[in-house]
């Protein structure tokens, strides 16, 4: 058991050498006991230097030079840079993109375009699509559709009894309409939309899951909007709410006017233009926020600042009806600005993530892969 | 899996950090930097004392500078010039040994050939100074030539008990290397180490 000095080296050198083959070969070929001792030598020294004095010295007296440029964050506003310009300069040209054609035209069959204004109404016991404008059932609950594709309740003096309706947006789609009080509800995808034929008594109570833009007609009547977590008390007023059953927060901005939100647990919190509500089951945050980006999709627009890609995912599967598997971590967590046309082709838009940075997307049908 | 992962990341997040002026990445920095470059200044100089001025004049001149380094080797080579310089500035004060200074600054020149050498203390020292107290100092004895018996009297330890250590050190020398060149080796594939 009576290792010698030589050995250890050598034991650590034919170890190491493993590692960095040419390196270490010039000094563990053939050590002569010279050189060895004079590695010996200078191992035993700087294995006995002392660091934490000189190290607490540097910190306690001496104040560093923050350098923020650091090469991550470059990276980074490269990204969003070449990202947000070729967004918008895309839309004006059109170029034969490499990717696998086949899944294009699969991805292009899905495109919201044409699946914009799908939506179905649902009544106590029936159930159409709202496609049909001289649709028998439409009539008879007093509503119609415009020419434009909007859903409008007709306002009838004579008061027929009111009865629940549900809209359902579909995945992909979008829907505009106007409820008896004027109100304007624009209906984004994958939501679910109750509403009243007649707000008869003293308030005007609507309910949604998922998406809405609000554009609240201003009356004495209060209107409620019901969500996962509680319900908002409106006066008159344009907002968006968002509260998707497989999100943790329901979110509420307020672009404009007042509104009060009423959480589960009978908290109440005013909300002043500009501000963002998040609420979840136990809690609540309260932010100022850039109301644009939560309510551009109205307009048919995507903004996104310094948003996960993630979470662009999470929005873009919704919209365009495809499946996001992320293969990597690192690919989630990607950071980037930028805005887009609901309704050009998503696959531009892949073609600009995976250019403005080290991702790589592949689509096979409706699934987009993350890696 | 989750382990190597860790390690190989630390080079990034510790060159991000030493950029960035992080103080654990510091830490480290100082830890496995900072005897190091002292042990390679006694090239140049044998006081023990300029040395370690020396040495920290150069960390305190990063500290309070705006380079940053993408590799880390670049790290290395700016450190080594900036040693090498002020130990011949030192050395020219002094005015000894001048006759060595060309020699030394040729050195100086080659710095990358220089770094890739280097590489070796940087390895033996990470190993030696991750070793616990004990082990650390009996290796350190054997490395300065005491035998077992000269390291019992000297660490004030029973006989049996040196040997002991001696072979518990040997053991997690021979695993931390094993483990770097897992690393370099197995390319990441699913094999649990420990």
């Amino acid at each position: 058991m009576n290792y010698t000095k030589r050995e250890v080296l050598i034991h650590l050198l034919q170890r190491l050498k493993l590692k960095d083959n040419d390196e270490v070969t010039t000094l563990s070929s053939s050590p002569d006991a010279t050189d060895m001792d004079t590695i010996y030598e200078r191992l035993s020294f700087q294995s006995k230097i002392d660091v934490d004095t000189p190290f607490k010295k540097l910190i306690n007296t001496h104040s560093p030079k923050q350098h923020i440029w650091d090469k991550s964050l470059m990276y980074k506003i490269c990204a969003c840079v070449v990202l947000a310009i070729s967004i918008t300069t895309f839309t004006l040209f059109v170029i034969d993109t490499n990717l696998q054609n086949e899944s294009i035209d699969q991805l292009l069959t899905h495109n919201p375009a044409q699946t914009k204004n799908v939506a179905y109404l649902t009544s106590r016991n029936q159930r159409v699509e709202l496609n049909n404008t001289s649709n028998n059932l439409l009539q008879e609950k007093g509503l119609k559709l415009t020419d434009d594709g909007t859903l409008a309740v007709k306002k009838s003096s004579s008061p027929i009894k009111s009865e629940q309706l549900t809209v359902e947006i579909p995945i992909g789609g979008e829907y505009k309409m106007i409820l008896a009080d004027g109100t304007n509800v624009w209906l984004n995808s994958d939501t679910k939309f109750y509403f009243p034929t007649h707000f008869t008594d003293s308030i005007r109570k609507v309910r949604v899951e998922g998406e809405a833009y609000f554009e609240v007609t201003k009356s004495n009547l209060p209107f409620i909007v019901e969500t996962l977590h509680g319900h908002i008390q409106v006066l008159g007023t344009g907002f968006n709410v968002r509260s998707y059953a497989d999100e943790v927060n329901t979110a509420t901005t307020l672009s404009s006017g007042s509104v009060k939100y009423i959480t589960l647990n009978n908290q109440d919190i005013k909300l002043q233009p500009g501000q963002q509500l998040q609420v979840s089951t136990n809690n609540y945050t309260l932010q100022e926020v850039n109301v644009a980006l939560y309510t551009s999709w109205k307009d048919g627009k995507y903004l996104f600042e310094n948003s996960s890609l993630e979470s662009i995912m999470q929005q873009l599967s919704r919209w365009y009806n495809i499946k996001v598997i992320f293969k990597s971590e690192y690919a989630k967590k990607l950071h980037f600005t930028g805005d887009l046309e609901r309704y050009s082709n998503v696959t531009d838009f892949f073609e600009f993530i995976s250019m403005g940075s080290d991702v790589k997307i592949t689509i096979d049908k409706n699934t987009v892969y993350i890696e | 899996m989750n382990t190597i992962i860790r390690n190989v990341m630390k080079e990034e997040q510790f060159l991000a950090g030493v950029n960035t002026k992080q103080l654990d990445a510091w830490k480290k920095l100082y830890q496995l930097y900072y005897p190091v470059l002292c042990g390679y200044a006694r090239k140049y100089i044998t006081n023990e004392e300029a040395i370690q001025d020396i040495t920290q004049n150069i960390m305190i001149r990063l500290w309070e500078s705006n380079s940053t380094f993408t590799h880390i080797n670049a790290l290395k080579s700016y450190l080594y010039k900036l040693l090498i310089n002020d130990c011949l500035k030192y050395i020219r004060n002094r005015d000894i040994e001048s006759r060595h200074i060309n020699q030394l600054q040729e050195e100086h020149e080659h710095c990358e050939e220089l770094i890739k050498n280097e590489q070796l203390f940087f390895k033996l020292h990470e190993v030696i100074s991750s070793l616990p107290p004990k082990c650390k100092d009996i290796i350190i004895s054997t490395l300065e030539g005491k035998s077992v018996e000269e390291t019992a009297i000297h660490l004030n330890m029973g006989i049996n008990s040196v040997k002991k250590y001696k072979k518990e050190a040997y053991r997690l020398i021979r695993l931390k290397v094993d483990y770097e060149s897992f690393i370099l080796y197995l390319n990441f594939k699913n094999i649990c180490i420990f």
